[in-house]
């Protein structure tokens, strides 16, 4: 099931940003007080009107959650400064931290040449039960070798290498998401927002260009 | 001052430096990446902040008499590495982007070894993007004939048990990647004229300079051009002698960098092949100016693809491909040192005094 995410101000139980990213959700909850992720569903703006026509950022939407998600409209009262203050943090740093995921998958995604986002780990068990010093095979790297009528040695070192670049992808994605991410959550405005990632810019492309 | 030379530097610190000279320098690197470093080959053209001139990429002598062609210099250089694996018994680990002139060293290699010597001899490196980049070669040729590994690897091939080939140079060899751009902004009609400071000046202004930067680095360079030993007739030469002139040494010293490994002189020297990088293949570009774009971009560096076609019988690729920056992925995310030191260290600081040249050539 695909989901939504927003994020919750506990204190007033108010909506206050909305992502379709989890890896988003959870860092911007690492970075707020007092807030929660809920998540819904996608169905829900397909089924229900009164979702599918809410701005969830611009409008002011209370959220309850004690027999499924709620949505009704905030309390004029509850619209404070603090509560418009933390929703425009929330909303600046959502932006930023999209921004950065999608980048990051830009590498991820042009090296999967193949529809199963868990291949690395099958690809890693046939390579950790294969010894090819000894001309010891996996029985699926020796399908794959039939398949593609390559030796076994050529289909295991190709395995090999396609586990060996996603493997490094993904790692080193992992670093620059919680680099980038820690420091986007000490960002306060709109020009340290831009500072961390003008420095993520230079990290990930800039640096890499010869 | 400085009681060590350095041989590459990361430059962003220092672009807002307000030292003499640098006002109009720095202008440039809104077209470079701040860790591309121009460093002039013969010497003369100084930048306020730049590294030292490594010996031994100092411009060569030129040829007058020179006649060797593409081909006989991309056999003559795959047998140079052939024969030095035969005398040391170290095992080939060929950097392979999918581009052309990686394409065309693997066929080098192709055309001298049989079938059965290639897998034994030479170990192809890549990615699953050098595989995107040319997948009909990857599935016909690498494939079925020769041993691979990811070139995530790198920091474990680059070291003196090994011979390491890469494509280093090549871009330098055939023009610059401004041809392209040029191509793109649809300026290309003048390319080939008579050299032009009007030209030259309008495309680095397009390119972000001010006129006064694009002019003082339009007459700096014209002035050199003056005293060195052949002729720059046209824009496109203007830009690949920019090309291979002033970025020779950076292009060999990134791809050591970020090995980040503590590398030698003696690797440099012995293990380490830019392909392209030899006396030979300069004298050929720049005694085959015509022989490096023809009216497409899509023909440019056409002797090699010529040269890939006479293996692999491909028209479309020989025809259609064009150049793309093949390294990006592998480096991506990479972090890269500061700069390297003579002794091949990692520099650690980089002080504004300790680096500035006040003898540069833009006061």
């Amino acid at each position: 099931m695909n989901f939504r995410f927003l994020i919750l101000d506990l204190e007033i139980e108010s909506v206050i940003c909305i992502t379709d990213s989890v890896s988003c959700a959870n860092w911007l909850i690492k970075g707020l007080h007092n807030t929660k992720s809920v998540p819904v569903p996608y169905f829900y703006w397909n089924r229900y009107q009164d979702w599918r026509s809410k701005d969830f950022d611009n409008d002011h939407i209370k959220l309850t959650d004690d027999n499924g998600p709620q949505i009704t409209t905030l309390p004029e009262h509850l619209i404070t400064e603090t509560y418009l203050e933390k929703r425009k943090l929330a909303i600046t740093r959502r932006n930023a931290l999209i921004t950065i995921e999608r980048y990051l998958h830009i590498s991820l995604l042009n090296c999967q040449d193949h529809f199963d986002p868990d291949m690395t780990n099958h690809i890693f068990f046939a390579i950790n039960n294969s010894d090819p010093l000894k001309n010891k095979y996996d029985r699926g790297i020796e399908e794959y070798s039939e398949y593609l009528g390559i030796s076994c040695d050529s289909a295991y070192n190709e395995l090999l290498m396609i586990y060996q670049s996603q493997n490094r992808i993904k790692l080193r994605n992992l670093a620059m998401y919680q680099k980038y991410g820690e420091k986007i959550n000490l960002s306060s405005d709109e020009s340290q927002m831009k500072t961390c990632l003008n420095d993520f810019y230079k990290d990930c492309f800039i640096n890499a260009r010869f | 001052m400085r009681d060590f030379k350095i041989y590459q530097i990361n430059l962003e610190n220092l672009l807002d430096s307000n030292k003499p000279g640098t006002e109009h320098w720095k202008e440039f690197y809104k077209i470079l990446v701040p860790h591309k470093n121009l460093v002039d080959r013969y010497g003369s053209v100084i930048m306020p902040f730049q590294p030292d001139l490594y010996e031994q990429f100092k411009f060569p002598l030129i040829d007058k008499n020179f006649k060797k062609t593409f081909e006989d210099l991309m056999l003559e250089r795959a047998n140079e590495i052939l024969k030095k694996q035969e005398i040391t018994q170290k095992p080939i680990y060929l950097f392979y982007s999918g581009g052309i002139d990686s394409t065309a060293i693997v066929v080098a290699f192709l055309k001298i070894l049989s079938i059965n010597e290639i897998k034994n001899k030479i170990t192809i490196v890549l990615t699953q993007e050098s595989i995107a980049e040319y997948p009909k070669f990857y599935y016909e040729i690498i494939r079925p004939n020769f041993k691979i590994i990811s070139a995530d690897n790198i920091e474990e091939l680059i070291n003196e048990s090994n011979i390491v080939v890469s494509g280093s140079q090549g871009d330098k060899i055939f023009g610059t990647d401004h041809i392209g751009k040029i191509f793109k902004l649809g300026l290309e009609k003048n390319l080939f004229s008579k050299l032009d400071k009007k030209f030259i000046t309008q495309y680095y202004i397009i390119r972000g300079l001010s006129e006064n930067a694009a002019d003082t680095w339009f007459n700096i360079l014209r002035e050199q051009i003056n005293d060195i030993n052949f002729d720059i007739k046209t824009n496109f030469e203007y830009l690949w002698w920019f090309n291979i002139n002033y970025e020779w040494q950076s292009e060999f010293f990134l791809f050591i960098l970020r090995s980040k490994l503590k590398l030698t002189e003696k690797f440099i020297n012995e293990n380490m092949y830019a392909f392209y990088g030899t006396t030979g293949f300069q004298n050929w570009s720049v005694h085959n100016q015509d022989k490096k774009i023809l009216d497409r971009w899509t023909s440019y560096k056409f002797p090699a693809k010529n040269f890939i076609y006479t293996y692999t019988k491909d028209k479309d690729y020989h025809d259609y491909k064009v150049k793309l920056v093949s390294a990006g992925r592998l480096f991506q995310g990479k972090l890269m040192p500061l700069g390297l030191t003579e002794s091949f260290d990692i520099l650690t600081e980089i002080k504004e005094d300790e680096f500035y040249r006040q003898n540069n050539s833009f006061i």
